[in-house]
Protein backbone atom coordinates (compact mmCIF):
# COMPACT_ATOMS: atom_id res chain seq x y z
CA UNK A 1 0.00 0.00 0.00
CA UNK A 2 1.33 3.59 -0.86
CA UNK A 3 1.29 6.25 1.56
CA UNK A 4 -1.24 7.63 -1.19
CA UNK A 5 -3.37 4.61 -0.44
CA UNK A 6 -2.94 5.14 3.30
CA UNK A 7 -4.12 8.72 2.96
CA UNK A 8 -7.69 7.75 0.48
CA UNK A 9 -8.22 4.82 3.11
CA UNK A 10 -7.77 7.10 5.85
CA UNK A 11 -10.44 9.83 4.00
CA UNK A 12 -12.99 7.31 3.37
CA UNK A 13 -12.72 6.06 7.15
CA UNK A 14 -13.45 10.27 8.15
CA UNK A 15 -16.45 10.58 5.31
CA UNK A 16 -17.97 7.10 6.03
CA UNK A 17 -17.71 8.36 10.01
CA UNK A 18 -18.90 11.95 9.34
CA UNK A 19 -21.69 10.31 7.34
CA UNK A 20 -23.10 7.79 10.06
CA UNK A 21 -22.99 10.75 12.77
CA UNK A 22 -24.93 12.62 10.29
CA UNK A 23 -27.43 9.89 9.67
CA UNK A 24 -27.36 9.05 13.24
CA UNK A 25 -28.28 12.75 14.79
CA UNK A 26 -30.88 13.29 11.74
CA UNK A 27 -32.54 9.74 12.34
CA UNK A 28 -32.25 10.30 16.29
CA UNK A 29 -34.04 14.04 15.40
CA UNK A 30 -36.76 12.49 13.31
CA UNK A 31 -37.58 9.79 15.41
CA UNK A 32 -37.74 11.39 18.75
CA UNK A 33 -40.40 13.28 17.30
CA UNK A 34 -42.86 10.30 17.84
CA UNK A 35 -44.88 9.91 20.60
CA UNK A 36 -44.31 6.29 22.69
CA UNK A 37 -47.10 3.56 22.18
CA UNK A 38 -47.70 5.23 18.26
CA UNK A 39 -47.02 3.20 14.78
CA UNK A 40 -44.20 5.69 13.97
CA UNK A 41 -42.67 5.09 17.13
CA UNK A 42 -42.89 1.09 16.11
CA UNK A 43 -41.41 1.52 12.79
CA UNK A 44 -38.91 3.92 13.49
CA UNK A 45 -37.31 1.07 16.27
CA UNK A 46 -38.13 -1.54 13.66
CA UNK A 47 -35.97 -0.26 11.03
CA UNK A 48 -32.55 -0.20 12.40
CA UNK A 49 -33.17 -3.57 14.27
CA UNK A 50 -34.28 -4.82 10.78
CA UNK A 51 -31.17 -3.63 9.30
CA UNK A 52 -28.88 -4.46 12.22
CA UNK A 53 -30.51 -8.30 12.13
CA UNK A 54 -29.91 -8.91 8.53
CA UNK A 55 -26.41 -7.20 8.58
CA UNK A 56 -24.96 -8.97 11.62
CA UNK A 57 -26.78 -12.27 11.64
CA UNK A 58 -25.67 -12.86 8.15
CA UNK A 59 -21.99 -12.98 9.04
CA UNK A 60 -20.05 -16.40 10.21
CA UNK A 61 -18.45 -16.79 13.23
CA UNK A 62 -14.94 -14.77 13.55
CA UNK A 63 -11.87 -17.28 14.75
CA UNK A 64 -11.01 -15.21 18.52
CA UNK A 65 -8.94 -16.05 21.04
CA UNK A 66 -10.15 -14.57 23.99
CA UNK A 67 -7.28 -13.61 26.71
CA UNK A 68 -8.01 -13.80 30.46
CA UNK A 69 -8.71 -10.07 30.72
CA UNK A 70 -11.47 -10.22 28.28
CA UNK A 71 -12.78 -13.43 29.28
CA UNK A 72 -12.94 -12.15 33.55
CA UNK A 73 -14.13 -8.61 31.89
CA UNK A 74 -17.23 -10.42 30.09
CA UNK A 75 -17.67 -12.54 32.79
CA UNK A 76 -18.22 -8.96 35.11
CA UNK A 77 -20.77 -7.44 32.49
CA UNK A 78 -22.35 -10.85 32.57
CA UNK A 79 -23.11 -10.67 35.92
CA UNK A 80 -24.23 -6.91 35.72
CA UNK A 81 -25.99 -7.43 33.26
CA UNK A 82 -28.24 -10.27 34.84
CA UNK A 83 -28.32 -8.75 38.12
CA UNK A 84 -30.57 -5.83 36.50
CA UNK A 85 -32.07 -8.05 34.13
CA UNK A 86 -33.66 -10.02 36.92
CA UNK A 87 -33.72 -6.52 39.15
CA UNK A 88 -35.84 -5.55 36.24
CA UNK A 89 -38.27 -8.93 36.15
CA UNK A 90 -38.48 -8.55 39.89
CA UNK A 91 -39.80 -5.04 39.84
CA UNK A 92 -42.16 -5.94 37.22
CA UNK A 93 -43.83 -8.94 38.78
CA UNK A 94 -44.17 -6.85 41.82
CA UNK A 95 -45.54 -4.01 39.62
CA UNK A 96 -48.09 -6.48 38.47
CA UNK A 97 -49.17 -8.04 41.61
CA UNK A 98 -48.83 -5.32 44.20
CA UNK A 99 -48.18 -1.99 42.70
CA UNK A 100 -46.15 0.09 40.47
CA UNK A 101 -45.75 2.74 43.29
CA UNK A 102 -44.25 0.23 45.84
CA UNK A 103 -42.17 -1.49 42.53
CA UNK A 104 -41.46 0.59 39.67
CA UNK A 105 -39.90 -0.53 36.86
CA UNK A 106 -36.73 1.43 35.65
CA UNK A 107 -38.90 2.65 32.44
CA UNK A 108 -41.74 3.90 35.14
CA UNK A 109 -39.07 5.38 37.02
CA UNK A 110 -37.20 7.05 33.44
CA UNK A 111 -40.81 7.66 31.44
CA UNK A 112 -41.13 10.92 32.67
CA UNK A 113 -37.17 12.23 31.78
CA UNK A 114 -38.13 10.24 28.37
CA UNK A 115 -41.03 12.53 27.49
CA UNK A 116 -38.67 15.41 27.23
CA UNK A 117 -37.93 16.07 23.80
CA UNK A 118 -34.02 16.67 23.96
CA UNK A 119 -33.55 13.79 26.72
CA UNK A 120 -35.89 11.81 23.86
CA UNK A 121 -33.57 12.63 21.33
CA UNK A 122 -30.49 12.06 23.44
CA UNK A 123 -31.99 8.63 24.29
CA UNK A 124 -32.69 7.65 20.38
CA UNK A 125 -28.72 9.23 19.40
CA UNK A 126 -27.25 6.44 22.13
CA UNK A 127 -29.84 3.98 20.92
CA UNK A 128 -28.62 4.37 17.09
CA UNK A 129 -24.87 4.38 18.23
CA UNK A 130 -25.41 1.37 19.93
CA UNK A 131 -26.37 -0.04 16.39
CA UNK A 132 -23.80 1.44 14.44
CA UNK A 133 -21.34 -0.33 17.10
CA UNK A 134 -23.41 -3.41 16.60
CA UNK A 135 -22.78 -3.91 12.77
CA UNK A 136 -19.31 -1.81 12.23
CA UNK A 137 -16.66 -4.00 11.25
CA UNK B 1 -37.03 1.50 54.28
CA UNK B 2 -40.27 1.25 51.74
CA UNK B 3 -40.45 -1.38 48.93
CA UNK B 4 -40.42 1.61 46.53
CA UNK B 5 -36.77 2.82 48.15
CA UNK B 6 -35.42 -1.01 47.73
CA UNK B 7 -36.76 -0.85 44.22
CA UNK B 8 -35.12 2.09 43.64
CA UNK B 9 -31.62 1.06 45.10
CA UNK B 10 -31.35 -2.16 43.44
CA UNK B 11 -31.52 0.37 40.41
CA UNK B 12 -29.02 2.63 41.59
CA UNK B 13 -26.46 -0.37 42.45
CA UNK B 14 -27.41 -1.89 39.26
CA UNK B 15 -26.22 1.73 37.86
CA UNK B 16 -23.45 2.57 39.46
CA UNK B 17 -21.89 -1.06 38.55
CA UNK B 18 -22.43 -0.70 35.02
CA UNK B 19 -20.39 2.90 35.42
CA UNK B 20 -17.28 1.61 37.91
CA UNK B 21 -17.10 -1.06 35.09
CA UNK B 22 -16.94 1.67 32.00
CA UNK B 23 -14.64 3.42 34.30
CA UNK B 24 -12.39 0.50 34.72
CA UNK B 25 -12.17 0.18 31.08
CA UNK B 26 -11.26 3.47 30.11
CA UNK B 27 -8.56 3.60 33.06
CA UNK B 28 -7.40 0.38 31.64
CA UNK B 29 -7.85 -1.87 34.57
CA UNK B 30 -10.26 -4.11 32.76
CA UNK B 31 -11.17 -4.81 28.82
CA UNK B 32 -12.71 -2.02 27.35
CA UNK B 33 -16.42 -2.92 26.69
CA UNK B 34 -15.88 -2.22 23.25
CA UNK B 35 -13.43 -5.50 22.71
CA UNK B 36 -16.06 -7.38 25.11
CA UNK B 37 -18.90 -6.47 22.74
CA UNK B 38 -16.47 -7.26 19.54
CA UNK B 39 -16.21 -10.51 21.96
CA UNK B 40 -19.34 -11.04 22.09
CA UNK B 41 -20.43 -9.90 18.20
CA UNK B 42 -17.86 -12.52 16.90
CA UNK B 43 -20.05 -15.80 17.77
CA UNK B 44 -23.60 -16.00 16.11
CA UNK B 45 -25.34 -17.64 19.09
CA UNK B 46 -23.51 -14.48 21.50
CA UNK B 47 -24.60 -12.04 19.25
CA UNK B 48 -28.15 -12.91 18.90
CA UNK B 49 -28.25 -12.35 22.37
CA UNK B 50 -26.78 -8.90 22.29
CA UNK B 51 -28.66 -7.66 19.00
CA UNK B 52 -32.17 -8.69 21.50
CA UNK B 53 -31.05 -7.05 23.78
CA UNK B 54 -30.78 -3.73 21.91
CA UNK B 55 -33.84 -4.18 20.28
CA UNK B 56 -35.57 -4.76 23.59
CA UNK B 57 -34.07 -1.47 25.34
CA UNK B 58 -35.42 0.61 22.05
CA UNK B 59 -39.20 -1.15 22.09
CA UNK B 60 -38.97 -0.48 25.85
CA UNK B 61 -37.78 2.84 26.09
CA UNK B 62 -37.86 4.31 23.01
CA UNK B 63 -41.61 2.79 21.89
CA UNK B 64 -43.20 1.73 24.82
CA UNK B 65 -42.83 2.97 28.57
CA UNK B 66 -44.17 2.65 31.68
Amino acid sequence: MTVDDHGRVRLHRRVAILATAAGTVTYAALASLTRINTVPAVLAVAVPVGVVAAVALRRPNLPTVPDARLRRTTRLWAVVALTGLLWEAGAYFGELTIGQHEHPTVSVLLEPSLQDPAVRFVAWALWLLAAWRLVRR
Amino acid sequence: MSSRDVTITGFVVVGTAVLTLLVAGWSGRLTRVGKVIDGAMARRATRVVVIFVWAWLGWHFLVRTG
